[in-house]
């Protein structure tokens, strides 16, 4: 049945061709008009509803269904008045029902390929743009996380430093004088985190040592600093702030609690020549278990690296042995 | 006269709160402790009675020290730490100084040491009087 009606409507164009070559035919001529002038009036409503009541929005199935409704309306509109057209002016006699029905669906295959058309173009737009919303809002999360996790400085380690600062005026003035300036160099690395997402190692172990040294005035002898520092590691980037999150860490859960103090070493070295590796060891013992993955430092450690190079990096902190906890960071060479 | 004692791990923090100390004649420091248990060991010795111990320490905190007295001194936490202020007062802290210590706070603390002592006189005083007014009444 469909392809008769198939060829019957091709022959109807080939009518409509042979017009300008062959001979003038009135009535296909207007009827092609109508069918054209039509689609167009009832695409043009279908479209308006289709946006008025948002069916690209709707799930996938509904929309089909309404699309479906669309069609079936649009082409009984369309057949009742191009059969009607037919019955009046048609030079051939027509009779009603068959008339109908051959314009029904003539004009929902038309309708069908429009609408399918129609709602693919848009379907595939949305998912785009879907796609590229997606995209952005990762990006923004991206960045807000980032802000909100950067390591920030611990203001108990800024007025303790300013205490013995200023016991150091007295007791010795040059050291009071240097410690200011160190301390001005770890608050205007700390302020200036916002705005890169990696530095230098080089530029990072300037904060850490600033920090140590502050740190060695308020702990005298109970602080020893030992750094191994490959020169070939100088100039990787890493994350502002991390190791000197993680020296801080060391100092405020090992050195501190530890009545005669101990070490802190800082390492850094290339391992297998594909990964950077920072390892932070401090005498201590990780008593309490690690809930939630520890305490702030190590989160936003972790999650840094995490948003910075996915599973590419890793972060552990163990004991290593009955007096020590390491910390150790794997982050890929670029 | 008032004997202190100074309870903290940090020889800087001691030097410089014993410096802010001498501007106050009254407050005598008669000892340092450098951690916790150093503090318990010179409260049972030196019979302070007035403390002014740190909240972080080595191996205790100045709360863990001061549920080990038997008998507490008065006690003025000095600490870089804000976030102790309302737990300090539970364990009945007369003040509690956040370092850098500021010289008017801790004269302020001092004001409150020296009212705190006028107001237990008083009470006393008055509590003598009630007793002597009562042997009057009887005799």
């Amino acid at each position: 049945m469909v392809s008769d009606f198939g060829v019957g409507t091709l022959c109807r164009y080939f009518h409509f061709f042979a017009f300008f070559f062959d001979r003038v035919d009135l009535y296909l001529v207007l009827y092609t008009f109508m069918v054209v002038l039509l689609g167009i009036l009832l695409t043009h409503a279908f479209r308006s509803v289709a946006v008025q009541y948002r069916w690209m929005e709707l799930p996938f199935e509904r929309a089909v269904f309404y699309f479906s409704f669309g069609i079936i309306f649009c082409a009984v509109l369309d057949a009742a008045v191009l059969t009607a057209f037919r019955l009046l002016f048609s030079p051939v006699g027509e009779s009603m029902v068959p008339s109908f029905m051959y314009s029904f669906l003539q004009q929902s295959a038309i309708l069908t390929l429009w609408a399918a058309i129609y709602f693919t173009w848009h379907y595939v737009e949305k998912s785009r743009n879907v796609q590229l919303d997606k995209l952005k809002l990762e990006a923004t999360v991206r960045t807000l996380e980032l802000k909100t996790i950067k390591a920030q400085l611990n203001p108990h380690f800024i007025f303790n430093a300013l205490n013995s600062i200023r016991a150091l005026v007295d007791e010795n003035p040059q050291r009071a004088r240097t410690a200011i300036t160190e301390l001005s160099n770890i608050l205007r690395s700390s302020m200036q985190v916002e705005k890169v997402e990696m530095v230098s190692l080089e530029n990072e172990l300037n904060i850490v040592r600033d920090y140590l040294a502050l740190e060695h005035i308020r702990f005298e002898e109970r602080l020893k600093i030992q750094y191994d520092i490959d020169p070939e590691t100088l100039e990787l980037p890493i994350p502002p702030m991390m190791l000197q999150t993680l020296v801080e860490n060391a100092i405020k859960h090992g050195i501190s609690r530890e009545i005669r103090g101990g070490v802190i070493s800082v390492a850094s070295h290339l391992k297998d020549n594909t990964q950077h590796e920072l390892t932070i060891r401090n005498t201590g013992q990780i008593r309490e278990r690690l809930s939630n993955g520890g305490g702030f430092g190590l989160q936003s450690t972790r999650a840094r690296l995490e948003i910075l190079f996915g599973k590419r990096a890793s972060f552990e902190i163990r004991n290593l042995d009955a007096q020590t906890v390491e910390a150790k960071v794997l982050m890929p060479l670029f | 006269m008032k004997k202190a004692l100074i309870i903290d791990d940090e020889r800087l923090a001691r030097s410089e709160l014993k410096k802010l100390l001498a501007d106050h004649p009254e407050i005598v420091v008669i000892g340092e402790a450098v951690n916790a248990k150093d503090g318990v060991e010179k409260i049972e010795t030196l019979r302070p009675d007035l403390l002014f111990p740190d909240i972080q320490m080595p191996d205790k905190t100045g709360f863990d020290l001061l549920a080990e007295l038997e008998r507490a001194p008065q006690v003025i936490f000095t600490t870089a730490y804000d976030e102790y202020a309302l737990k300090a007062f539970e364990y009945n802290a007369l003040d509690y100084l956040l370092k850098p210590v500021e010289p008017k706070r801790l004269a302020d603390a001092i004001h409150k040491l020296h009212q705190q002592e006028e107001k237990e006189r008083l009470a006393a005083a008055a509590g003598l009087r009630n007793i002597l007014s009562e042997n009057d009444q009887c005799s």
